[in-house]
């Protein structure tokens, strides 16, 4: 359904929103749909999926599909017991817990555990390396769970959310809490020669008066906003905080009973909830970002761990109409298929 | 065998840091660099380096050098890998890949060496067997799986596997389950025999990756021997001589600085050869100049200076009252006629080159003098080559006396301040035959403006005597 949407992107995250919500399902519709579209790609993880404890001793049952022509980088210790038929090209000279980082070349489809480099920043190179090669269309990144920092814009471009009813079983309420998610990746961004201007910092706190000028607010921690007072508008009500923003800074901001412009790097730096970023809109305030995640699609899973089972057109249809964009239920995708 | 405390000194670490290998197996082998004392395999090496260096410079070899680089860009430290195989480990297909992969970049610098007519000094042994090895299909390409051709039953069973992962239906997987477990048996038996069969060539890789690593540190070398403007050394029995001697990490440091540098010229031979001079003239600069150059020389490096002849020795020691000891809980005087002491009995059995900053400097001088003495005394009588800097005056019999030069107003072109008196230093050498140190410490105290009073109390005192 979406994965010519996919096709335009040179790297994919696929991130769930929870445990159970599906997201090995959705990237198993997403390879299979670009294995049929003979399109080649990359697929890595970044670390192991924390859903899978036992895929650290490589006891676990390998879950990804990988079809021929594709690539795949993983660690030494699940590459030795993959169940696909594949052949080296490239290791990484560094050692992780689980042995050298292995690239190969899919022969003959098959399953595989995917353990990717751990950090963001080797994730990155890996993106970049396959850049040159034209025979890869797109990077596609497996998220672990509770790590939505990979889907940061500066590592993928695009993402696909996998939400479902292991969210919350109560459809009001899983929607609810995927808009909210939905809105922060979302968030505005602001005047390009304010991300120009804006892209090279990276800690502190800052605000930027109406001339457009920046201050450091010289802040030793942002924790120590809520201290500053009046002071904290000496320059206005527009700030920029490259590092992560939490409950306590927006609340600081909120209790300044003043309307504030917040700039932030991306929404992966937001680690805020929802009724808190509630109060906070609620008094004026607004948050935009430098860069924003293309999100080509969210996938439902209609049924939660405990077997509770939400009507999958009935969910589809009622988080597509709170969303604005297509809600796909993958499995039933793959029926219609 | 050179003390192992001397690589940690600043000035030497200094040098190995500039030594920029490409690979892993270039830094590990760089951390342990030989160091040699035998003038013909010196010799040897120097003229290795100064072969690179030619090519360094040569537009023709380009590209064979860049080859080379590349190459050595692209080589994996397996040492560990090749000795698990030596010891009769089987190799996963993850090592076969790598040992491919070395196999590649082996052929790849014989071939530039074959290009650059330099077989003799980029000598690697010949690993194409090992790589057809791992090569059955002959692609040429450095990647790796258990090949069909490897096992005949494999084709076959991989075949059905195709078939049955295409149709993926539930039916199937018992069957599916028993050919992967097939597939699995047949690839550990192929991994089982390719180990066999490899172990015997394990030493010949061990030994690929270590003159890999060699050639990776002696183009390093090289690099560095042009970057830094060294000169390739002579070996010589009689006396080490120096023109246009210079200190590497000072020098770049007061040349980022847009300061200048001043190199000195400096011949040493047997026995002990004293300096004096002023303070701030450069004394312990030149102990430390000296023990850079003598090392990188016996390292196999070239040397920072414009002209070198060297005589070789077994050890190198620098006695300048380093911070290392006094963190041990001895004082600086204990800690310093320990060391003394030691060296005056290495110096028994083996060559040595001694360089000592003002030896018993930190007592009082009557004493003091008495030590230093007795000190130079008796290792004018060894064939180390001894510098020993000093204020006192010595009436030691010694094979050569040295004075800095030291301050002189005409130099510099600014008002003399505690900044700026290094640049009214004049730091070369002329031969003195006098003991009696020069008498500059009050006329450098006034030039530095020191406080009225003091000044005042100073020529009081001087004419009281």
């Amino acid at each position: 359904m979406f994965i010519t949407d996919i096709l335009q992107y040179r790297s994919l995250a696929v991130v769930g929103l929870a445990k159970n919500t599906g997201k090995t399902v959705t990237l198993n519709y997403i390879l299979r749909g670009l294995h049929d579209r003979k399109k080649k790609c990359l697929v890595t993880s970044i670390g192991v999926d924390g859903e899978q404890q036992d895929s650290v001793y490589a006891t676990s049952k390998p879950e990804i599909t990988l079809y021929e022509g594709m690539r795949l980088v993983t660690s030494e210790v699940h590459y030795n017991h993959r169940q696909l038929l594949s052949e080296i090209v490239a290791t990484s000279e560094w050692h992780t817990a689980m042995g050298r980082l292995v690239t190969a070349n899919v022969l003959q489809r098959g399953q595989v555990i995917l353990s990717g480099p751990a950090t963001t920043e080797r994730l990155r190179q890996i993106i970049a390396a396959q850049r040159d090669d034209a025979s890869i269309s797109c990077t596609i990144i497996d998220g672990a769970l509770s790590r939505l920092s990979l889907a940061s814009p500066t590592v993928t471009e695009a993402m696909v959310l996998a939400t479902g009813a292991a969210v919350s079983p109560s459809l009001p309420q899983l929607i609810s809490k995927t808009r909210f998610v939905f809105n922060l990746i979302n968030l505005d961004v602001v005047d390009s020669w304010l991300v120009d201007c804006l892209s090279g910092i990276t800690s502190g706190v800052w605000a930027i008066d109406n001339q457009n000028q920046l201050h450091d607010l010289e802040l030793p921690s942002v924790f120590l906003l809520s201290q500053m007072g009046d002071k904290l508008f000496e320059y206005g009500n527009r700030f920029y905080v490259p590092g992560a923003v939490t409950d306590r800074l927006l609340k600081s901001l909120t209790n300044s009973r003043r309307p504030a412009q917040l700039i932030v790097r991306d929404f992966t730096k937001l680690f805020i909830t929802p009724e808190v970023y509630a109060a906070f809109c609620g008094m004026g305030g607004s948050v935009q970002v430098l860069q924003r995640s293309r999100l080509i699609a969210v996938t439902l899973n209609p049924t939660s761990p405990q077997g509770y089972t939400l009507n999958s057109e009935k969910a589809c249809m009622a988080m597509s109409e709170a969303l604005g964009i297509p809600v796909y239920d993958v499995k039933q995708c793959e029926k219609q298929d | 065998m050179l003390s192992q405390y001397m690589k940690k000194f600043e000035g030497f670490e200094y040098v190995l840091e500039n030594i920029e290998t490409y690979s892993s197996a270039g830094r590990r082998y760089k951390n342990n660099l030989p160091w040699s004392a035998d003038a013909v395999a010196l010799r040897e090496e120097w003229l290795r380096v100064g072969r690179c260096v030619r090519l360094l410079g040569d537009e023709n070899a380009k590209e064979s050098v860049m080859a080379i680089g590349h190459a050595l860009m692209q080589l994996h430290d397996i040492h560990n890998t090749l000795e698990s195989l030596r010891h009769g480990e089987v190799m996963s297909e993850v090592d076969l890949f790598e040992i491919k992969n070395l196999c590649q970049q082996v052929a790849c610098v014989r071939q530039s060496a074959v290009a650059l007519n330099m077989e003799d000094v980029l000598s690697v042994p010949d690993v194409q067997d090992v790589f057809r090895l791992l090569d059955p299909d002959s692609t040429g390409v450095v990647s790796f799986y258990v090949y069909d051709s490897y096992d005949s039953r494999l084709s076959e069973i991989r075949k059905q596997l195709k078939k049955l992962r295409m149709q993926a239906d539930s039916d199937s997987s018992g069957e599916l389950v028993g050919y992967v477990a097939q597939e699995q048996q047949i690839q550990a038996e192929v991994l089982h025999r390719l180990s066999d069969s490899l172990r015997d060539d394990a030493e010949r890789l061990l030994l690929a990756l270590s003159q890999m690593a060699y050639i990776d540190v002696l183009w390093a070398k090289a690099r560095l021997a042009c970057d830094w403007h060294l000169t390739m050394p002579l070996v010589s029995e009689s006396k080490s001589a120096l023109r246009g001697l210079y200190n590497p990490s000072l020098r770049h440091h007061k040349e980022q600085q847009g300061l200048r540098y001043q190199p000195v010229d400096v011949e040493i031979g047997p026995g002990v050869t004293l300096v004096t001079g002023t303070n701030m003239g450069g004394k312990t600069v030149l102990l430390k100049t000296l023990a850079v150059a003598q090392m990188m020389a016996q390292y196999g490096m070239w040397v920072p200076a414009e002209s070198a002849q060297l005589v070789l020795v077994d050890d190198v020691v620098l006695c300048v009252g380093d911070e290392q000891n006094e963190l041990r809980g001895l004082s600086s005087f204990a800690a310093e006629m320990t060391q003394i002491s030691s060296l005056i009995s290495q110096s028994r059995s083996q060559r040595l080159m001694v360089l000592i900053d003002e030896p018993a400097r930190t007592t009082n001088p009557k004493e003091g003098r008495v030590l230093a003495e007795a000190i130079a005394n008796v290792l004018q009588q060894r064939s180390s080559l001894t510098v020993i800097t000093t204020h006192y005056s010595l009436g030691s019999v010694v094979s050569k006396r040295y004075r800095v030069r030291g301050f002189d107003e005409t130099i510099g072109h600014v008002a003399v301040s505690v900044q700026t008196i290094n640049q009214f230093m004049d730091y070369s050498l002329v031969l003195d035959t006098v003991a009696e140190p020069p008498q500059e410490a009050i006329r450098i105290a006034s030039l530095l403006g020191c406080d009225k009073e003091l000044l005042e109390m100073v020529a009081c005192v001087n004419n009281n005597r």
